[in-house]
Formats: C-alpha cells, sequence, structure tokens
C-alpha cells in the first residue's frame, strides 16, 4: 500500500500525537494543524489523501472548516469527522456538507485504520 | 337514660325559672303584693268610667224631722230613703217606700260574725251597718256588700237602700269624675218644691252634718282626695242601683291569666332576640294589659289587677335576656374552647410541668449557668419543677422570710428579691414569677458573667413576661370548674382568648414568612385565607391582589394555564382531592412550580381548605443544569483523553514501533492520563455541591449557548426598538468557565443597554470568537457616550436602565471569581463596546 498523506485538524496536541504516530506507523504521513483556520492554510498549501476533522477548536470551529473548505480548495479530500461533540444537528448540519464519515469518539486504532482505508481506497 | 336525664335537664333548665315567675307573680297579687299599685291602676280607670243616670239624691236633713222627710219621699214617689246618721232615732215605715236606717255593727265575741247595734228601730225600717270599710294602703276604694251575721248577713247600707241582695262580698266603688250625686236640701222635698217626675223611682239618702263631716281618703293617683263619707255611700248606692258596682277577679281567673301570659311569652322569646325585643315586649304587654284591664271594667265590671301581669312580664323579659345571654355565653366559652384548644394544640399549654420544662430548656440554650422553676405546694413547701445547676436546697432564705419575697409578687425579673432568696448565687441572680394567684410557679436564675450580659438578661426578661402571660391567658381560660373560671366574666375570658389565639396567629404568620416556600391558602368556595410574605411578594409581582384575588384567579395569574383549565384543575381537586402541581410563570430570575392542593374529603365542610405553593426550583434547576453541564464536560473532555490514552496502548503494543518512540509515546499516555485526573478533580467539588452551595457556582459552560440565550432574552426590547441584533458565534463551543445565568443576565443586560441607545434601523453586534484559552464576547453598537459618563452611570443609573447596569456591575465584580475579565468603552458618537474574556478550558 502507498502511503497517504493524512491533515489532522485538532485542538488536542496530546490527541494529535497519537493518532500522527499510528497514521506514521500505518505507512502514511500526518500533518497536524490546531485549528481549522491552519488546516485550510495546510490544505490550501498541499494536496492531502485525507482529513481527520475535529468539531471543537479555537478561533475556527470544524463546521466552520467544513463551510470554508469548498471555497478555498477547489477538489477537497475526503473528510472524515471525529468529534466528542456528535449532537443530531452537528451529525445533519455535517452530513449536508459532504462529509465522508462521522466518527464518534473515542476512537480506537483498529477503527482508525479501517477509515483510512475506506475513505481513500489504500489496500 | 343518660339522653333522658339529659332532655329533662334541659327542660327544666327551660321552664322551671318561668314557672317560678309565674308562682312568685301569682303569690304576691295573691298576698296583697300588688295592691297598692293595682288601687292606683284601679283609680285612675275608675275616674275615666262613664257617669250612669244618677238614681241616688243626697237629702241634707237640717233640722227637719225624719218621719216627715219619709213622707215627703213616699210623697214624691222614691222607691227608698236612708238614714245614714246612726243618731237618727225611731223612724216610721210606711208603705210603698224602704226606710233604711243605718247602724253600726259589732263583731260579736270570738266570732268573725257582726251584729247590729239595735238602737229603737221602728217596725218595717231595714237597719243596714254603716261601719266604714277597711281602707286598703290608706285608700278606701272598696265596700263590703253585708257583713256575714250568725243567722244570714247584715246588709250594708247602700246594699239595702239599693234593695240589692245582701251577699258578704266586697267590691269596688267606681268614682267616675263626672258622677256627682245631686244634693238637695231638705225643706224642698218637704215643701214639694220640685218636680215631680224627678223624685220618682229615686233613691233618696239623707245627710246630716255629723255624716258630712266624716271624710274618707278615695285616692292618691291624683293628689289625696278626700271624700264625704254620705257621698262615698252614695256612689256605691248609684253603683250597686246602676249595676256597675266593680267585683275583683277571682284569683283563679287571675291565675289561669297569669299562666296564660307566661306561656305566650316562652314563646315569643323563643322566636325572637330577647335582648332587642325585651323593651317593646314589655311596653306592649303592659300597654295592652292595662287596656284590657280597662275594657273588662268597663264592659264587664269586672278588674283583672295588671301589675302581677306587667312585672311577670318584665321578670320574664329579663329572664329571657339573662338566659340568653348565658347560653350565649355558654356557646361563645365552647367556642373559644375549642379555638384555643385547636390553635394551642399542644400538651405544653395546658401541662404548666411541660411549660416548666420548655423553661428550662430555654435557660439552657440562652446560656444561663443556673436556672431553676419551682412553685408552693399544697402543704406550702417550695417543690422545684424543673432545675438547670440549681436545686431548691440553695434557696437560703427561711420559710418566713422566703414567703414574704414570693407574696410580695416578682413581676419581672428582680435582683434583689433573688439575692434575698438565692445569696449564694451573687448578684448576677434573678427572679421572677410566672404567673399569677396562689399556685402560680417562679423562675429563679443566674446571668452569666461574661458574654453577652445585657442581651442575655433582655431575652430572659422577656422569656419571663411571655409566661407570665401565658400563665395570665391560660388562667382565664382554665375550663376546671374552679370557681375562678367559673365567675370569670366572658368578656375578660374572650379578651384571653383572644390574645391566645392572636398570639398563635401570629407566631404561625411569622413562621410562615420565614418559610422559603410562597404559601397562600384558600377556603374551599374560593376566597382567601392568608398567604405568608413570599407568597405576597409573589402576588405583587404577577399583579395579583392577596386579598382579592379567587383561587382560580390567582392560578390564572401565576401560571400559563388559561380559566377553563383551571377551573378543570380545581374540579378534579375539588372533587377528587389530592394535588397537581404546574410551572410558574417566569418572575425575575426565579423558577418555580405551584402545587395546587386539597385537604381530604374526609376533612369537615368548614375545616376544608385549598393551598397554594409556590415551589422554588430555581436551585434544583441550577444543581441540574450545572451537573449536566459538568456531566457534559467530561463526555467531552473524557472521549478524548480515552481515545489518546487507547490509541497509546495500541501504539505501545505495536511491534513495530521503535524503542524511542515507544518512550515518547508512555510518556504521551502518562500527560494524557494526568490531564484526565486533573480534569476530574476539578469538577469533583461541583459533583458534590448541594442545591443551596450550587448558587454562584462556576462551572464548565458552553460560551456559544449562553450567547444564544441572552440575545433571545434582549430581543424583546430590541424588535420594540426596530434595531437589530446581529450575532456571530462558532458553530460549535468549546467549553469555559463561568456562572450560566449570572453571565447570562450580564450579556442580555448589555445588550439592552447598547440597544437602547441605537437608532431604529440600527444594529448591534454580538460576537463570539473562542481562541485556544480565552473566549471573548464582544457586544458594541449604539450611539454611546464620554466613557466617564458611563462609568459614572453605573454608580447612579437612569431609573427605565437601572436593572441593566446593576446586573452588569453585578456581573463584573462576579467575574473575578471565574478568572474572567470584563472591559467596557464608550465614545460619544462611536458606540459602546463590552468585552467579556472568559477562561477557556477545552
Amino acid at each position: 500500500m502507498s502511503g497517504k498523506r493524512i491533515l489532522l485538524v485538532d485542538d488536542d496536541d496530546l490527541l494529535c500525537d497519537m493518532l500522527a504516530t499510528l497514521i506514521e506507523l500505518e505507512g502514511h504521513s500526518a500533518h497536524i494543524s490546531y485549528n481549522g483556520a491552519d488546516g485550510l492554510a495546510a490544505l490550501q498549501a498541499e494536496a492531502f489523501d485525507l482529513v481527520l476533522l475535529d468539531l471543537v477548536m479555537p478561533e475556527m470551529d470544524g463546521i466552520r472548516f467544513l463551510r470554508t473548505l469548498p471555497q478555498v480548495v477547489a477538489d477537497p479530500p475526503p473528510v472524515v469527522v471525529l468529534s466528542a461533540s456528535l449532537t443530531n444537528d452537528l451529525l445533519d448540519t455535517a452530513r449536508g456538507m459532504n462529509v465522508s464519515g462521522l466518527v464518534r469518539k473515542p476512537i480506537t486504532a483498529e477503527q482508525l485504520r479501517e477509515v483510512i482505508q475506506t475513505t481513500t481506497g489504500g489496500s | 337514660m343518660d339522653a333522658m336525664r339529659r332532655r329533662a335537664r334541659k327542660f327544666l333548665g327551660k321552664f322551671a325559672v318561668p314557672f317560678a315567675l309565674f308562682l312568685g307573680a301569682f303569690a304576691l297579687q295573691a298576698s296583697g303584693g300588688f295592691s297598692l299599685v293595682d288601687g292606683a291602676v284601679f283609680d285612675q280607670l275608675s275616674r275615666r268610667l262613664p257617669a250612669s243616670e244618677p238614681q241616688v239624691i243626697i237629702i241634707e236633713q237640717g233640722d227637719a224631722a225624719p218621719a216627715n222627710l219619709v213622707a215627703a219621699a213616699r210623697a214624691s214617689g222614691a222607691r227608698s230613703i236612708g238614714f245614714l246618721d246612726p243618731a237618727t232615732g225611731n223612724v216610721p215605715s210606711p208603705e210603698g217606700i224602704r226606710v233604711v236606717t243605718g247602724r253600726p255593727a259589732f263583731r260579736l265575741p270570738a266570732r268573725d260574725v257582726w251584729a247590729l247595734r239595735k238602737d229603737g228601730e221602728g217596725s218595717g225600717t231595714t237597719p243596714a251597718a254603716i261601719n266604714a270599710p277597711t281602707p286598703r294602703n290608706g285608700i278606701s276604694r272598696s265596700m263590703y256588700a253585708a257583713l256575714p251575721a250568725p243567722e244570714g248577713a247584715v246588709p250594708a247600707f247602700p246594699s239595702a237602700l239599693a234593695g240589692r241582695p245582701a251577699a258578704a262580698v266586697d267590691y269596688l266603688v267606681p268614682l267616675p269624675e263626672r258622677q256627682i250625686p245631686p244634693r238637695i236640701a231638705a225643706r224642698q222635698l218637704l215643701d214639694g218644691d220640685l218636680e215631680e217626675p224627678a223624685l220618682n223611682r229615686a233613691i233618696l239618702l239623707v245627710a246630716t252634718p255629723d255624716t258630712d263631716r266624716q271624710q274618707l281618703t278615695v285616692t292618691t293617683a291624683t293628689g289625696a282626695q278626700r271624700l264625704r263619707w254620705t257621698d262615698f255611700i252614695a256612689m256605691a248606692t248609684q253603683a250597686l242601683a246602676a249595676g256597675n258596682q266593680v267585683r275583683m277577679a277571682p284569683a283563679s281567673a287571675n291565675g289561669i291569666l297569669l299562666a296564660v301570659l307566661t306561656i305566650f311569652l316562652i314563646a315569643i322569646y323563643r322566636r325572637v332576640d330577647a335582648k332587642r325585643l325585651f323593651l317593646p315586649v314589655t311596653i306592649g304587654a303592659g300597654a295592652a294589659g292595662l287596656l284590657a284591664s280597662g275594657f273588662v271594667v268597663r264592659a264587664g265590671h269586672l278588674y283583672f289587677p295588671p301589675s302581677a301581669a306587667i312585672a311577670l312580664t318584665v321578670a320574664l323579659g329579663i329572664w329571657a335576656v339573662l338566659s340568653g345571654e348565658a347560653q350565649q355565653e355558654k356557646r361563645l366559652a365552647n367556642i373559644l374552647d375549642g379555638a384555643v384548644r385547636a390553635s394551642h394544640a399542644q400538651a405544653a399549654f395546658r401541662d404548666p410541668a411541660a411549660m416548666a420544662r420548655y423553661l428550662g430548656a430555654s435557660a439552657i440554650m440562652l446560656g444561663l449557668p443556673r436556672s431553676m422553676v419551682f412553685k408552693r405546694n399544697a402543704a406550702g413547701s417550695l417543690e422545684l419543677q424543673s432545675g438547670h445547676n440549681a436545686g431548691i436546697d440553695e434557696i437560703a432564705a427561711s420559710p418566713a422570710e422566703t414567703r414574704a419575697i414570693l407574696r410580695d409578687g416578682v413581676t419581672v425579673p428582680q435582683r434583689g428579691a433573688a439575692m434575698a432568696l438565692l445569696p449564694g448565687w451573687g448578684d448576677q441572680a434573678r427572679l421572677s414569677a410566672l404567673g399569677e394567684g396562689d399556685d402560680r410557679s417562679y423562675w429563679a436564675f443566674a446571668l452569666p458573667e461574661t458574654g453577652q450580659l445585657r442581651r442575655v438578661e433582655r431575652a430572659a426578661r422577656a422569656i419571663a413576661l411571655s409566661f407570665r402571660e401565658l400563665q395570665s391567658w391560660q388562667g382565664d381560660l382554665a375550663t376546671g370548674g374552679d370557681r375562678r373560671s367559673r365567675f370569670q366574666p366572658i368578656d375578660v375570658r374572650m379578651a384571653s382568648a383572644a390574645n391566645l389565639i392572636t398570639l398563635n396567629g401570629e407566631q404561625l404568620a411569622t413562621g410562615l414568612d420565614e418559610l422559603e416556600t410562597a404559601v397562600m391558602v384558600y377556603h374551599f368556595v374560593g376566597y382567601p385565607v392568608g398567604a405568608n410574605a413570599m407568597m405576597r411578594r409573589l402576588f405583587e409581582e404577577a399583579g395579583l391582589a392577596v386579598n382579592e384575588a379567587t383561587a382560580e384567579g390567582a392560578i390564572a395569574g401565576l401560571t400559563d394555564l388559561d380559566y377553563e383549565a383551571v377551573g378543570a384543575l380545581l374540579r378534579d381537586i375539588t372533587l377528587n382531592g389530592g394535588e397537581m402541581r404546574v410551572p410558574v410563570r417566569d418572575f425575575g430570575t426565579d423558577q418555580r412550580i405551584l402545587r395546587v392542593a386539597a385537604s381530604g374529603r374526609q376533612a369537615r365542610s368548614a375545616d376544608r381548605v385549598l393551598v397554594l405553593e409556590a415551589i422554588e426550583v430555581s436551585k434544583q434547576r441550577r444543581l441540574a443544569d450545572l451537573r449536566l453541564a459538568v456531566a457534559n464536560f467530561l463526555d467531552k473532555q473524557l472521549r478524548n483523553d480515552i481515545e489518546a490514552i487507547g490509541l497509546g496502548a495500541s501504539i505501545a503494543s505495536d511491534e513495530r514501533i521503535e524503542r524511542t518512540a515507544l518512550t515518547k509515546v508512555i510518556g504521551r499516555i502518562s500527560d494524557v492520563t494526568r490531564r484526565a485526573t486533573d480534569r476530574l478533580d476539578s469538577i469533583s467539588e461541583l459533583l458534590s455541591s448541594s442545591s443551596e452551595e450550587v448558587a454562584g457556582a462556576s462551572y464548565p459552560v458552553e460560551a456559544r449557548k449562553i450567547v444564544n440565550l441572552a440575545v433571545e432574552t434582549a430581543m424583546p426590547l430590541a424588535e420594540d426598538l426596530g434595531v437589530e441584533v446581529r450575532t456571530s458565534t462558532p458553530d460549535v463551543s468549546g467549553f469555559s468557565i463561568a456562572e450560566p445565568e449570572r453571565l447570562t443576565n450580564m450579556i442580555a443586560a448589555m445588550i439592552r443597554v447598547v440597544t437602547a441607545d441605537t437608532v431604529r434601523g440600527g444594529a448591534v453586534d454580538v460576537e463570539l470568537t473562542e481562541n485556544e484559552d480565552r473566549s471573548i464576547i464582544r457586544v458594541s453598537g449604539g450611539f454611546g457616550m464620554d466613557f466617564e459618563r458611563l462609568v459614572a452611570t453605573f454608580d447612579n443609573p437612569p431609573e427605565d436602565r437601572a436593572d441593566e447596569y446593576r446586573a452588569i456591575a453585578e456581573g463584573i465584580a462576579r467575574a473575578r471569581r471565574w478568572q474572567a475579565g470584563i472591559s467596557y468603552w464608550s465614545a460619544l458618537g462611536k458606540g459602546y463596546r463590552f468585552n467579556i474574556e472568559l477562561r477557556r478550558i477545552g
């Protein structure tokens, strides 16, 4: 399997470290942005195969990130929302924004592998 | 059997007194007890009787010989002639005329019979008794018809002269004002100087200077009035001749009359209020009696003396009033007793020993080092009722001194008496009587040497006085049948009962006012019985009048239910009992539930009440909000931590990981674990908070929700003023630390202040931004004012915006506790800007 480029957008630095380590163990590369604005900037700067997005973040939250994404990236990569705040309202909002997957935290290593595999089409 | 006895006693109680009064009146009348008044009444009636055709003519004899007078009388057609003067000597008695000669009668020795003194009667003349009638109370108004004699009767002079049968009965002589016996000189008769018809069938009474000289007192009703003996005899003879002499009603008839009157008055007074109608009934009955008596005298020549009837009427009226009063007092006493029992159901009130124990407990509560309550027992020695570090044996005064000290009465706590009684207690000792009367208790206590001496003394004095009052009132109300209570006037007992009930009511009202729950009691028919202070405030906030609002109106005013729903609710409770709970409309920031409850169906109808209880649920709601917020915070934050730990564990167990990376991951796991522990520690205190502690607690809240709620709260004013409120918030918010309610109120107040200073069509901006560790809320817009003026406005806000400035000022003061920062800025023409910086924790 060729390594995928995965963008982690989450304000929890400890969690991002773990996710990034696990992603790299699986042979992918991980880039971390600690809020939505940084994430959009990263997407503008380079291409990614997958975005793992948290919703509750300072500066720019995940929902605003999703709203802005089509405006700043012509062909955005699939976005999977990983959040502890998945209320019914948020789920409805996110579904209307071409989100590829919604995962309620906590996610296990196995689930993460499966999410990466299914959304990036890798073996 | 008991019931029969009770009924018999009731019957006796009801009729024994009237019967006794009847008997008394009858006996008095029969024994002549009313004769003076009855005689005066008869005199008045007698004066007003019409005059009858004169049949008796008085002949002044002068020097005319009796035989000539008889002859002339016979010749003139007179039917009888009588010589009243016993000195008249022998008189002939020719055919065709009755000649009566007056003779004194004398009582035969040892017998109640009479005989006439024989003094040379002519043959054919009729001797008759001329003894003067026995005056009654000095007044002569009756005349005997005859005197009993050994064989038959000796006729009285008028009876013989009028030709009436002589029976030994008395009669009353009517003396009409218009009835004046005609009087002529003997010479006119002898000379025939009369028209013949004038003496035809006339009765001639011959008077001499002696008979005219003799006089009788016939009435005092119009001043003492004297009447010549001759005239009196003439009037008696006239009455007998005309048949209008008046007989006294027999005793049996009077008795029947009095009995009927008694029954009639009992019946009347059973139906009317005796106190109100005593005078009208008495005056009416008296007047009717007099009129009836006059009528019977005139029409039936019978005299029913009215005094006994009038006296009986008065006596029965007084009895009716007094017995009514007594019954009223009895009813009142029962009501009072019930009311006092209901309001002071505690055994302590009725049990002096328990009162003493309570006083002992009060002494300990006040911190009095020594205290004892004692009383003098039946044997005269002192008996301890309750003691605290004290005993009767500490009383050092001699029995005589003790009696003197206690007898003097210690109405307020006194030092001198206490020191004399208990010298060992020092100058802080006090003694006070706790009641009145011989069986009162005494309270001796010592004040503490240090501490709040004056306050303790004041409190002890107040307690002693309160006990005295209670004991006094209790004594007034005692229903033990002792002499004092039996003779205690009802107004004194009533005053004591009213005092006790008032005291009880005031204590209950004060207690109810101290409740943190608003309570209102309605009578079942819907009128208000009472409300505590909190409910009165709530009514005021709802625009309801406590004394006027019906239960239906109150529920409709306090809740969002319409009248139809309220009616259904009340109907259900009325029919089925139980309770219902309805949310109260929002007044201020407090939230309440209205509990509508009814007393059980088994309660007496008069006791049935409807209770409205507005239960404050704000604290419970705040506690629930806090716990929900904390749980929400934990859920979201711990999910991150658990995910990190779980992923870390997966990585650590992965064989592919290098040692250096493993070390780093384990370090990260340790960091996450510590972070999770810190979070749990930070909220553990909040989770154990009670509803009392939660007031003013700050905890993790979602700032976005707070801002949106504040905007919603302030929106009505913005809509009224045509101002747009532009809101900018994240779609998802993290957690910031604040008191949610106070923060909401403060933001809403800021929005309202700015809105109020924004032109119609203008806008107010409300913005929330979140960075890593701060959540910043900005409210801006409006025309603005000088910054110094804005600062001054917080101290002296305009009346219409006082609440808003107060909410902002309170928020600013409280924000320090949340480690939040609040700033504001304003410039004339440039608007306002309020900034709230909250601590963001995730």
